[in-house]
């Protein structure tokens, strides 16, 4: 009963989306204003735009990208709102969201957790990681991959066919929750975090 | 410290760094003598290799001491060639001597190695030991698993309701994260080691940068000691806050699941605020570290509004019978059995006392943890699932009173002024430990001309996730869930 009082009493607490873009993103090594990167030709399927059901696959991330991803769940950003939700059965899911450079050990899972999956489908790369050769996604010099980079080396990217990269080692919710809604159609690939609008906030 | 290269031909003999010993042994002696460090109260902290000048291996069995010592027994062995197993000894060994040979091509005599434990994109691992009895059957449940969990496979060997059999396959995301260091400038690898567990960025970072210190041989300014304990402190709030998310989420209680996520969010943000990072990387760096981007005056006044939230919903969380109940009696490691295994962290401390890094006065960073007035180690004595989280809620208060008390000494002196000491190029044998906010973490490097030419990583998941299948003692089915997240490791660490 304490619990239910406590909830009530606390109210909603989720954040409009990204009309309210704190000044801990800005400048950060998160990526928060960076673009999305999308497959060349890629087209937003529409049937997605109301509603999101998302398998995820740790391809061999370093564990951070999870905590970020499920901070999406948190009271602050609470994606269910806008139709998003994580599902346990890769034959229910709409998109396939992958973490971690792709290591020898998960690349059958990977493949299996794809082919398992109905069309239309979208898969969704989050993390520099996922964007390079190295296991530790330290590829070069930089952590920092930003748009016009070259990604051709990706590991996920030759195992399933990436649709959506989104950047940041890890990238912060905030854009995840952009590269999510940049699959959905609801805002533009071109579009940063902090231009876009506010939808269902 | 000396050199692993002029100390490669070392059969037996002692060399005395700092807060650690290595002590050369003969290969036929060296099982007995950790014997008799585990029988004289010593810990087995991890079993180590590092190149050596011989082309092979100089393989160190870390004993951790009360008084906060360290001796590496080491031994040389060459590539291709053998050495006794340890896991007669203690049984966590296990997983140290499979990497040896799947990574090192240096083998243990008498182990039971069956197939490859790592390197799993090879090979599909399957159990070495087996349950037997009417109506079992095994669940494989990973390495992809309903959630947002990292990958890590299990197998569930059940009747239907207990579970007399769990086998873990740690490999499944093995990175060779230990590789990726090697060969990199020794200021560059910091940025790696903060990726070597997400969750334990900084922790890893400074356990680096320890050893990197130690072979350099410098100290770093007070206030950057400061400065790491606050990040080190946050992020052990922050992890042992996510402990609680997941208990709650188990037990089915939305409402705390939410309010402590939320908590969780505001000290991630907080770590923002004052790094630029969510999870404080390019913070610690050797030598020192970055300089705060916030004034430690606004830090604190949020770091209390956090502590104020979350202690009203942690008192309410232990008071509410449909969570306590649920932790109650679960997952009992007893102390003997955490003492034997050499557990560390919560894990351990909820049995028994004694693995906190952060309370030995040989530490680096001591003196910082005195002047931001470290109380002492907690543990408790349960050793079940109540007791390890009583352990984690008194450290986080704990974090909160260091974190307090280290900004308000660093709000005098104002953010301009050297936060680093700059390294000369380091040569040698570097050893660093730290205490992770899942347990005692440990590096040793081996660095030439600033190169580092050999790391040996032992994350605190990667000796505690071999303890986890200890923990089901009589546990059913429904308690999996409680179990695993009361054990707080990443697998990211396990699988290295």
């Amino acid at each position: 009963m304490a619990w239910i009082t406590k909830g009530l009493r606390n109210g909603v607490l989720a954040t409009g989306y990204p009309a309210s873009v704190p000044g801990w993103l800005e400048g950060t090594n998160d990526s928060a204003g960076d673009v999305v990167v999308v497959r060349d030709g890629w087209i937003p399927e529409r049937k997605f735009r109301r509603s999101l059901y998302i398998r995820h696959v740790d391809a061999g991330s370093d564990g951070s990208v999870e905590m970020e991803i499920a901070a999406l769940l948190n009271p602050l950003y609470d994606v269910n709102r806008l139709g998003i939700f994580f599902t346990a059965s890769p034959r229910h899911a709409d998109m396939l969201m992958v973490t971690g450079a792709g290591v020898a050990g998960m690349i059958e899972s990977l493949r299996i957790t794809y082919d398992a999956m109905p069309f239309p489908k979208v898969v969704m790369a989050v993390g520099s990681d996922t964007m390079t050769a190295s296991p530790s996604g330290t590829d070069g010099d930089s952590f920092h991959v930003r748009q016009g980079d070259d990604y051709s080396r990706s590991v996920i990217a030759s195992q399933v066919p990436v649709d959506i990269f989104v950047p940041g080692d890890p990238p912060s919710p905030l854009a995840i929750l952009h590269g999510i809604l940049v699959a959905m159609g609801v805002v533009d690939a071109s579009s940063t975090a902090d231009a876009v609008g506010a939808p269902g906030a | 410290m000396k050199s692993i290269e002029s100390a490669g031909l070392m059969s037996t003999g002692q060399v005395i760094h700092g807060a650690v010993t290595l002590e050369y042994t003969s290969v036929e002696n060296f099982a007995d003598e950790v014997a008799a460090g585990i029988a004289s109260g010593s810990r087995f902290a991890g079993l180590l290799g590092i190149p050596s000048s011989s082309g092979g291996k100089t393989i160190s069995a870390v004993m951790a001491h009360l008084n906060g010592m360290y001796t590496l027994t080491s031994i040389e062995c060459a590539r291709g060639r053998s050495y006794p197993s340890l896991t007669g000894v203690v049984s966590t060994a296990d997983w140290y001597e499979h990497k040896l040979a799947e990574q090192c091509h240096v083998f243990a005599t008498g182990h039971h190695m069956v197939k490859d434990l790592f390197l799993t994109g090879r090979n599909t691992p399957r159990s070495a030991r087996s349950a037997t009895g009417e109506g079992l059957f095994t669940i494989h449940y990973g390495p992809v698993r309903s959630g947002i969990y990292e990958s890590v496979g299990y197998e569930l060997c059940t009747p239907g309701e207990d579970l007399p059999l769990l086998v873990v396959h740690p490999g499944y995301k093995h990175r060779g994260i230990e590789r990726s260091m090697t060969g990199r400038k020794f200021d560059e690898a910091v940025q790696v080691a903060e990726r070597v567990e997400g969750v334990g960025s900084v922790a890893h970072a400074i356990t680096y940068c320890l050893a990197v210190e130690s072979v350099a041989g410098i100290t770093i300014p007070p206030r950057a000691g400061l400065l790491r304990l606050v990040h080190a402190e946050l992020e052990r709030i922050a992890d042992h806050i996510k402990v609680a998310v997941m208990l709650a989420e188990a037990a089915g209680l939305a409402v705390a699941n939410a309010r402590f996520s939320y908590e969780l969010e505001l000290v991630q943000q907080l770590r923002a605020t004052l790094s630029g990072s969510r999870f404080s990387r390019g913070v610690v760096v050797p030598g020192g570290v970055a300089a705060p981007r916030c004034s430690p005056e606004d830090a604190m006044k949020r770091a209390a509004y956090i502590r104020q939230l979350l202690y009203e919903d942690a008192s309410e969380a232990m008071s509410t019978p449909s969570f306590i109940d649920r932790i109650r009696y679960a997952g009992v490691l007893d102390a003997e059995t955490a003492y034997r295994q050499g557990a560390v962290g919560p894990l351990a401390r909820g049995a028994t006392p004694g693995t906190d890094v952060r309370s030995y006065g040989t530490m680096p960073l001591a003196g910082a943890y005195i002047q931001a007035g470290f109380k002492g180690e907690r543990s408790a004595m349960g050793g079940d699932g109540l007791a390890r989280q009583q352990v984690r809620w008194e450290e986080v208060w704990d974090s909160f009173f260091m974190v307090d008390r280290a900004l308000g000494l660093l709000s005098g002196t104002g953010l301009d002024g050297s936060w680093r000491e700059l390294l000369p190029l380091p040569s040698g044998l570097g050893f660093g430990v730290f205490e992770s906010p899942q347990g005692e973490c440990m590096y040793l490097v081996e660095i030439q001309d600033g190169i580092l030419t050999g790391c040996n990583i032992r994350p605190a998941s990667f000796h505690n996730l071999q303890i986890f299948p200890l923990m089901f003692n009589g546990d059913i089915f429904t308690d999996f869930a409680f179990n695993e997240a009361s054990l707080e490791i990443s697998p990211a660490g396990a699988a290295l």
